[in-house]
């Protein structure tokens, strides 16, 4: 599990870094909703030009763009195979126990990879070019209607930064429990399905046990610094700018476009 | 329990939604036969109570996804809607069942928290999500025989994960004495 | 039984935007029953370094060989290793699980070839060892104990396999001074019975009082691997590296300084005690 890197945020100074993290994520939607009314070549052509061009002026490599997309490959493979093989429309190329591949079942098993493909890249860029807190402000800001149907919005946000605070650290923390036990011979390597079962007491339970104490201490802390909950003051938000406003329009107006004009 | 410990608990939880499938990805398919991220979920809805059950369900897969990539965006609904099904119905057992006797009282809700969470994701999958693709058959042996190592693993890991915090005196005893 | 590591390297996440080199085509040999000290700066590569002789994890490049065979071949027996080598965390009270200490402390000899009644015995020894009664601890559950106490029964449950190799990452860094002591102290009766120990430190007084070698690590390289005394005598060459030298070590210099004779190679307290008797003495007689 070190080969994930956690936290797929890369500082810098883009013009993408400097927008407004609720900006960001409100064009991201705008551009998932385009994405799924996406089905023409030139559908796909603008959606192309605008990932590259994102790309570009996040200052990413494509090298890190495609990274996460590489490491899914197999999982593309399967899904667009499920489509080519199994789909019960379109006319069977030829039809053999349980498979019956036909090319309409290609095209959409291409068309669902090639959305996922766009999908992670633009998830990607928000996720490299905004820290994990501020997409979480930014997740609780959009949220704040849910507070008016009573809906607890400023407890669910703390719960969630202090979650995303707690990832890197249980991770740490897991891969050092999995080493000392199997220093002590457990065995996760294991190809026997008996002995993985056996080896997951001794990871697994550790794993909670240090993750409640973590949270016993903290939340002690913070009672004996006087949170009691419920009266957190929603973090302020500074107000957004032209470029934001631009941002979202343009993706909206894409997303228009995908969905009555193409 | 004070409701900022069950709230931190709860932080600590949906980061375990992330951390755990990390934990298991070394077993090839272990997503679908261990079913990682639901123990997290099952023990929030089990300590804290169905509302933060619930926030658990779903603010957990959504995290992973994030983070990981895993749940995919395809699956992300689907799941949370089980996962939250499981963390509301796991503390409604908890509130609504008294046994005089804890192991009684985690398996009853477990069991009961399994089986809605089931019965709910393949009437939302049928209904919503791959209408036309789902039978009993499929449905039966996605969520019950493919995931069968996971629900023996969870009946035996989940009490016993409940009564070692216990012991650690990190969660009050549900009868003391 | 040797420990040797021929041009050892390891890189993180290799083949990706991530890659970072841990440790660099390090070459060294641990004798049976020495007292190795490992020393360096944060993310210098100690723990990487230990982690590659437990065989937790496989070099990059070159060889780890125990007792001359190499630990990452394919037919080589993993069970052997694990019963050779024992690996102590920082925190090792955070591997407890089982329900009963008992149970916990023979969880690392499950694959042991040896008979239940074997078993029992050294669990019996290994609590005996770091300080319980056995007939008053076993039955307990190790998760509801002191934090003091499930440390020591983490170290049992290390030192049941008997271990001939004994690995300690940061043993003592957030051990009190007595618990320090006590624990060095076992430690040092070990390696007196014939274990060999490989102790990561930052407290150079440990080094000093127990080490009879030091390896300094720096960047991934092996940049120092001499004995103790030696180590400690260089004191401008070790601040290059960002570490210090025992506190006697310091005093004794301090005190050559101003001109009184001492000996070049005092590291422990005793000695320094010795040589200012020795001086007192000394004056006494002028």
């Amino acid at each position: 599990m070190n080969r994930l890197p956690i936290g797929v945020y890369i500082p810098g100074a883009s013009l993408l870094h400097r927008l407004d993290a609720r900006a960001k994520l409100l064009s991201l939607i705008a551009l998932v909703v385009a994405l799924i009314y996406t089905g023409t070549a030139a559908g796909y052509g603008i959606m192309a030009a605008l990932t590259a061009f994102l790309v570009f002026f996040a200052g990413l490599d494509l090298r890190t763009a495609f990274a996460s997309v590489r490491r899914v490959v197999p999982f593309f493979l399967v899904i667009f195979l499920m489509n080519a093989l199994f789909y019960d429309g379109g006319e069977a190329l030829w039809s053999w126990w349980i498979f019956r591949p036909s090319t309409a079942g290609a095209i959409i098993g291409a068309n669902v990879v090639l959305k996922l493909i766009f999908l992670m890249i633009l998830f990607n860029i928000l996720m490299s070019t905004t820290p994990p807190m501020k997409v979480t402000a930014a997740l609780a800001a959009l949220l704040q209607p849910l507070g008016y149907i009573g809906i607890p919005v400023n407890e669910l946000a703390l719960m969630i930064s202090v979650a995303i605070q707690f990832i890197p650290t249980l991770m740490e923390e897991t891969e050092t429990i999995r080493k000392a036990q199997t220093a002590r011979g457990a065995k996760f390597d294991s190809p026997r399905l008996r002995d993985k079962a056996q080896s997951i007491m001794p990871l697994v339970i550790p794993i909670f046990i240090s993750a409640f104490r973590r949270a016993d201490e903290l939340a002690t802390a913070m009672e004996a610094r006087g949170y009691r909950g419920g009266k957190r003051r929603a973090a302020r938000n500074t107000p957004l700018q032209g470029c934001d406003f631009a941002a979202m329009l343009v993706t909206t107006a894409i997303c228009l476009v995908q969905i009555f004009a193409l | 329990m004070t409701e900022v410990k069950k709230a931190i608990i709860t932080a600590v939880c949906m980061a375990l939604c992330v951390v755990l499938p990390l934990a298991f990805h070394a077993v090839p398919n272990a997503g679908s036969i261990y079913l990682p991220m639901h123990i997290p979920v099952l023990l929030c809805g089990l300590i804290c109570g169905w509302g933060y059950g619930l926030a658990c369900g779903i603010v957990g897969p959504l995290l992973s996804s994030l983070f990981t990539g895993m749940p995919p965006a395809a699956v992300l609904p689907a799941m949370v809607i089980e996962l939250a099904v499981y963390g509301v119905i796991a503390g409604l057992g908890m509130l609504l069942i008294r046994t005089k006797k804890v192991s009684a009282d985690l398996y009853i809700s477990l069991v009961l928290a399994m089986l809605t969470g089931r019965v709910v994701a393949g009437a939302t999958r049928a209904l919503i999500f791959a209408v036309g693709e789902t039978t009993m058959a499929t449905w039966a042996t996605s969520y019950f025989i493919t995931s069968l190592p996971g629900i023996v693993i969870q009946l035996i890991l989940i009490p016993a994960i409940v009564i070692a915090l216990e012991r650690a005196r990190l969660i009050p005893r549900r009868y003391p004495g | 039984m040797p420990i040797t590591l021929e041009r050892v390297s390891y890189t993180y996440a290799a083949g990706t935007a991530f890659e970072t080199a841990a440790l660099d085509s390090v070459s060294l040999s641990i004798a049976g029953g020495e007292f190795v000290g490992l020393v360096g700066h944060t993310g210098c590569g100690k723990s990487t370094l230990v982690q590659l002789m437990a065989g937790l994890l496989r070099p990059t490049s070159g060889k780890v060989l125990l007792d001359g065979k190499d630990i990452n071949l394919k037919g080589y027996r993993r069970e052997e290793l694990r019963e050779k080598v024992g690996l102590l965390f920082q925190f090792p009270e955070c591997q407890l699980f089982e329900t009963t200490v008992e149970r916990d402390v023979a969880f690392g000899l499950k694959h042991l070839p040896l008979s239940a009644e074997e078993k029992a015995e050294r669990v019996r020894w290994a609590l005996e060892r770091t300080g319980f009664s056995f007939e008053q601890i076993r039955h307990q559950s190790p998760l509801g104990l002191s934090g003091g106490e499930r440390r020591r029964i983490a170290i049992a449950g290390v030192l049941a396999t008997r271990p001939q190799i004994l690995i300690l990452d940061e043993p003592v860094a957030s051990l009190d001074p007595m618990g320090r002591r006590d624990f060095m102290e076992l430690i040092s009766r070990l390696n007196r019975e014939g274990t060999t120990i490989v102790i990561i430190s930052h407290n150079a007084d440990i080094l000093g009082e127990y080490a009879h070698r030091v390896l300094v690590l720096e960047q991934g390289k092996l940049c120092i691997d001499a004995p103790v005394k030696e180590v400690f005598q260089d004191t401008e060459r070790l601040k290059t590296y960002h570490l210090a030298v025992s506190q006697p070590r310091h005093i004794a210099r301090l005190l050559q300084q101003k001109g009184l004779p001492f000996p070049q190679d005092i590291v422990r307290y005793g000695d320094l005690l010795t040589g200012i008797k020795a001086l007192v003495e000394g004056g006494r007689e002028r």
